[in-house]
């Protein structure tokens, strides 16, 4: 690479800083929902103060304001440093658009379907709990919960917990989970794994307010009797696929029948060693079994499905990214469930 | 969040590329709303890369070619992550619009995605040239280049073209060069559309 392309990536890493000094404060529309009545509509509004000093513009001034008039519309007039979701909501008729002008930064709101509030969701995939055949365990995955709104925040969890009146399964873990989606723990007393179904209720509500119920149901199995088939396949990863409109990351996978028999499903696909910033949205399930870090899996070929000596099956991993300075990467373990 | 990167790498110093390829986006193009590439419709263009763990590689992007359409000035809205650099006046709002515009792009193992976006509006034809670096490591998933067309919200998925990382073949490499100055030689005749 020639010097001078160099220099002008360091330039241009010069400019980017300097754009964002000058930009300051910028409005941020969260998204619109439909109004009560029907003839309106309620666009929610954040902002993101690009310096680490709270600024000060007054609503209602030029450098605060609304257009259509009336130019306050109860926004905020102090803008602490970082980013603040949501932080208030504005009426306005439907067909009207709304724009917030915050030092020259514009945000436009409109009746649109595709600005509308998403709501969040309660994944509720067959995750298996692999385990081992009795015992007490702590921190097993449970369920794996998910929005997919554009924006979201954290998911909070809550008024989640027990569910089976012999108290075999003892409350799982709350809180806020990063990166629209994660993997809910619980504590899991069982002797018998294998014969044994929870029924879990979960209550998730993302950074907008929206709330969603979800029933998850689990069925532990004796992860020491699933069989390791990584000698029957091969399994190729394709490019990652970031989309940047659903901030969702997809990636073609390809299972390969590298035997001289028949592949008999169920066969999934572990993906050992992802790094914790990254998460498989559509994963069928999550284990602990046998690590130390909980990982997930897709399943590729189901019950009665089976691949012939050569033949090929693909499947499309979609991956929510926390922290795009690590690459995703894993490494494949092919398990029979 | 839409940031901008403050973060700066040195790009790979005389890391040979190994794959070329010229992108052209005609209104013959179907999307993936059914739709066609339109003259006069205002488009987001997102150029990326992203690592799967190989180490650096880099994606030199050139010879953008607007037809009867034209780039929309830069603003801080338009979502950019990661190690880029557009030239050769990386002070021109104009973008990948100004005249004889490059675009780099990289990924190193502390910068595993880059991302580089504008608006245009579309004429006929938009079309660039990209070259690629060559790190790969099987049996890894490749760091790949994409291009991607979405719509002026940026919400809807309209194209994408992924050029994934390879070991070099150097006679592959060879035929596709040759068609790149060939490429090359026909748009001469093309004037570029004036800038916003």
């Amino acid at each position: 690479m020639t010097k001078a392309l160099q220099t002008a990536i360091l330039a241009a890493a010069v400019l980017s800083v300097a754009s964002q000094s000058k930009a300051q404060a910028l409005p941020i529309l969260e998204c619109v929902e439909q109004g009560e009545n029907g003839d309106t509509y309620i666009a929610h509004f954040g902002y993101f103060n690009v310096t680490s000093a709270t600024l000060d513009f007054t609503a209602g001034t030029s450098l605060n304001q609304f257009i259509p008039l009336p130019a306050n519309r109860f926004q905020p007039s102090s803008f602490a440093p970082g980013v603040h979701r949501n932080v208030f909501a504005v009426i306005a008729p439907v067909g009207t658009d709304l724009t917030w002008l915050v030092n020259n930064q514009a945000a436009v709101a409109r009746y649109d379907p595709q600005l509308f509030c998403g709501n969040a969701t309660v994944t509720v995939k067959p995750v298996a709990l692999l385990l081992p055949p009795a015992g007490v365990w702590v921190g097993v995955p449970l369920a794996i919960v998910s929005s997919l709104q554009v924006p979201a925040g954290n998911l909070a969890v809550e008024s989640l917990g027990t569910i089976n009146s012999d108290g075999s399964l003892s409350a799982a873990s709350a809180g806020n989970l990063a990166n629209r989606a994660g993997i809910v723990t619980g504590d899991v007393s069982a002797s018998t794994p294998a014969t044994k179904t929870y029924s879990i209720e979960l209550r998730v509500s993302d950074a907008t307010g929206n709330s969603a119920l979800g029933t998850v149901p689990v069925t532990p199995v004796d992860c020491t009797a699933i069989p390791d088939l990584s000698s029957r396949g091969s399994l190729t990863q394709g490019p990652l696929r970031p989309n940047v409109g659903t901030q969702t990351w997809a990636q073609t996978i390809t299972l390969t029948n590298t035997s001289g028999a028949t592949l008999a499903g169920p066969v999934s696909v572990m993906l050992d060693g992802l790094p914790p910033t990254a998460f498989p949205a559509n994963a069928d399930g999550a284990t602990a079994c046998n690590a130390t870090a909980v990982r997930g899996f897709l399943r590729m070929l189901q019950t009665g499905s089976s691949l012939a000596p050569g033949q090929s099956i693909t499947a499309t991993l979609q991956f929510l990214n926390a922290d795009t300075r690590t690459a995703i990467t894993w490494t494949p373990r092919l398990i029979g469930f | 969040m839409r940031l901008h990167p403050i973060l700066w790498t040195a790009l790979l110093a005389g890391s040979p590329a190994a794959n070329a390829a010229a992108i052209s986006i005609t209104q013959s193009t179907a999307l993936l709303d059914s739709s066609t590439f339109t003259e006069g419709t205002p488009y987001y263009l997102a150029f990326q890369m992203t690592s799967a763990g190989n180490g650096d590689n880099d994606a030199l992007l050139s010879n953008f070619q607007f037809d009867t359409g034209f780039a929309w000035t830069q603003s801080v809205f338009d979502p950019v992550s990661g190690l880029f650099a557009v030239g050769p006046d990386p002070l021109d709002t104009t973008g990948i619009g100004q005249l004889n515009a490059t675009l780099a792009l990289q990924v190193t193992a502390g910068n595993a995605y880059s991302l580089y976006s504008q608006l245009i509006t579309a004429g006929t034809t938009f079309s660039f040239d990209v070259a690629l670096s060559a790190n790969y490591t099987p049996p890894n998933a490749p760091d790949a280049f994409l291009f991607q067309i979405y719509d002026a919200n940026f919400t809807t998925l309209l194209y994408e073209q992924t050029l994934p990382i390879s070991a070099p073949e150097p006679m592959s490499f060879l035929l596709v060069g040759l068609a790149l100055v060939l490429a090359r030689a026909r748009r001469a005749r093309s004037t570029p559309a004036p800038t916003l």
